[in-house]
């Protein structure tokens, strides 16, 4: 990336931009020693065609995944698919733009109409997803260099209680509603702050967040993909949309034996293992839960837009406009001192009221924003419960269908093989 | 079929309203008041905020507010007041032209985008000193961690055609 940007090193010419009137000292139109002025070497950001090759490099990944996951059913080829997108993504992109903080510019596309959005930053917000709607999260597994990072590190993993899984399993969904609803607002880029291993990939970053990207690495290496699984925003829409994949990973390429041999094999909890008989009672129970729930999910709707009003102020202090203000009203009020921001204000000859108003404005929209928000996040936690007491039925293992990262560790633990016959003394190799 | 009337209608607005180039963040100098943070909160150290001269506005000054020869200064005062904003690295060069007027040139390598002799200039003398992001070592992070930050909000997101922001004319 450095490299072209310095091919590029020329010297720019630019229209008068602030012409600063009030210069105090003036020296000689033409020096007596023949002196010339001399220019600004200045470097202009990277090439534009950089950006069809971020493209070009996001569709050959995700269609090789596609391959190895659906057609070759090749954990050692995702596995090297993965390496090398975590070295172009990763450590030579440096991590950004990826589509897991492209959903903020989208929201800030939608919320700002100031605001261009670059194609290269919609391309992947759109890729990945309209991908998933053929061959599944083949993004998680191949092409997302914070998965890969998590994924490399992943030595021992340990099982989560299924009832704990689905409970942090809803944050993800929390992330987007919030994250999306303060880039709607302009307010800030949540999601972006709280980036795993930006940091890793450039070698460099504030405090705050290398010691997020410690922390991940280091659970991920006893909890598989905790990062994917418990927190990314990205997860919560490709799990909408990976359900109605075209193709889906299948544990078994042929027909399931129930060996059980692929039990354990996932290490995020993302095998369906066949229902058990159920009893008439247990039907009974299940139809009772399922109808109490759906009827409780307008009450759950209402107060998580309630709470959301009770929240939005609170979130409205993130956005530097209504904090801006606030700390204006404090000082005209002898409440608190001189701040940097209420300096460069008066620096730059504001008018408050004209401030007030705005950030009365900024903080109504965000309190607006989040209370949808809020009510979304309801949405999800309603469903999630009606979708937990329903009974499922399936007679073989089944990989998730929306929780499969699609990473092919259990293809290797099926003695099937995919003319139907069985394999004798079948050792898995890991990977 | 909701998913696609959303998906639809989030990505016909989207392309309405995109562009070709890319965009990068920048700083705008009217803007700026120089309070520091651009040295200590952009994800890379020294931070990608450099001092850029516009020598077609500065005034090649005997006596120069941005630059002080350091040794004139004890080294333990700090203040806000003229004389101790001066380069904390030497990172600026200063050459005798004639006359009073003496050059002025900033080692991009040294400096740290403190901002303490664009803050000298811009309160004493012409401002021809100012910040600006360089871009070939910023990341572009899609949030800016400096103008996450920023007091005085003057770092924004630009079209990668008109990458800087300089005041007077150069050329």
């Amino acid at each position: 990336m450095k490299t072209p940007a310095k091919w590029s090193v020329i010297a720019l010419a630019f229209i008068n931009f602030i012409v600063q009137a009030q210069s105090k000292f003036t020296p000689p139109t033409e020096f007596k020693s023949g002196y010339k002025l001399p220019i600004n070497q200045l470097v202009l950001p990277r090439a534009e065609w950089w950006q069809f090759a971020d493209i070009a490099a996001l569709v050959i990944a995700l269609v090789l995944t596609g391959l190895f996951t659906l057609k070759f059913r090749s954990r050692r080829g995702i596995f090297f698919t993965m390496l090398a997108s975590l070295a172009y993504f990763g450590f030579l992109r440096q991590g950004c733009v990826c589509p897991v903080g492209s959903i903020q510019n989208i929201a800030l596309v939608v919320g700002n109409n100031a605001y261009t959005l670059p194609i290269l930053v919609s391309v992947f917000f759109a890729l990945p997803l309209i991908f998933s709607l053929f061959a599944g999260r083949s993004f998680c597994a191949g092409v997302c260099p914070l998965g890969a990072m998590q994924d490399v590190v992943l030595i021992k993993p340990l099982r989560i209680p299924l009832w704990l899984d689905s409970a942090l399993n809803t944050i993800p969904f929390i992330v987007l509603a919030i994250g999306g609803a303060l880039a709607f607002t302009g307010t800030a880029f949540l999601i972006c702050q709280f980036d795993p291993f930006v940091g890793f990939f450039r070698f460099s970053a504030p405090f705050d967040m290398m010691l997020i990207s410690g922390g991940v690495l280091l659970i991920s290496t006893v909890i598989g993909r905790p990062y994917c699984r418990f927190f990314c925003p990205y997860s919560a829409l490709l799990r909408i949309t990976a359900p109605l994949s075209k193709w889906r990973v299948s544990v078994t390429p042929d027909k399931c034996i129930k060996c059980r041999l692929c039990e354990n094999s996932c290490p995020f909890n993302a095998i369906i293992p066949p229902s058990p008989e159920y009893s008439k009672s247990d039907v009974i129970n299940s139809r009772r839960r399922v109808i109490a729930f759906i009827a409780l999910l307008p009450v759950l709707i209402i107060s998580g837009i309630f709470a959301g009003r009770a929240a939005g102020p609170a979130l409205s202090r993130l956005d530097v406009r209504v904090r801006t203000a606030e700390m204006m009203w404090q000082k005209s009020n002898g409440l608190a001192g001189d701040t940097l921001e209420t300096q460069a204000f008066e620096a730059q000859s504001g008018d408050v009221n004209e401030l007030y108003k705005d950030a009365e404005t900024v903080k109504n929209k965000i309190t607006v924003a989040v209370m949808y928000a809020c009510g979304f996040i309801a949405l999800v936690i309603g469903l999630k419960l009606i979708g937990y007491n329903m009974l499922r039925k399936n007679d073989s293992y089944l990989a998730h269908p929306s929780d499969c990262f699609a990473c092919g560790r259990c293809y290797q633990y099926c003695p099937v093989r995919g003319d139907g016959s069985v394999a004798d003394g079948h050792v898995p190799d890991n990977l | 079929m909701a998913f696609l009337i959303i998906g639809g209608g989030v990505g016909s607005l989207a392309l309405r309203r995109s562009t070709r180039s890319g965009e990068v963040w920048q700083i705008d100098p009217a803007k700026c008041t120089q309070c520091g943070k651009c040295a200590t909160s952009c994800v890379l150290a020294p931070s990608a905020v450099k001092c850029v001269h516009s020598f077609k506005i500065c005034g090649y000054c005997k006596l120069c507010f941005g630059y002080f020869e350091s040794e004139s200064i004890p080294e333990n005062l700090t203040g806000t007041s003229a004389e101790y904003q001066r380069c904390p690295t030497n990172a600026i060069s200063r050459r005798f032209i004639e006359g009073p007027y003496y050059e002025y040139k900033i080692n991009q390598q040294k400096c740290v985008g403190c901002g303490l002799c664009v803050r000298g200039c811009t309160a004493y003398g012409n401002g021809s000193f100012q910040l600006q992001i360089s871009h070939d070592l910023c990341k572009n992070c899609n949030q800016c961690n400096i103008a996450r930050v920023c007091p005085s909000q003057a770092i924004s997101r630009v079209s990668a055609a008109t990458p800087y922001l300089i005041k007077g004319r150069q050329s």
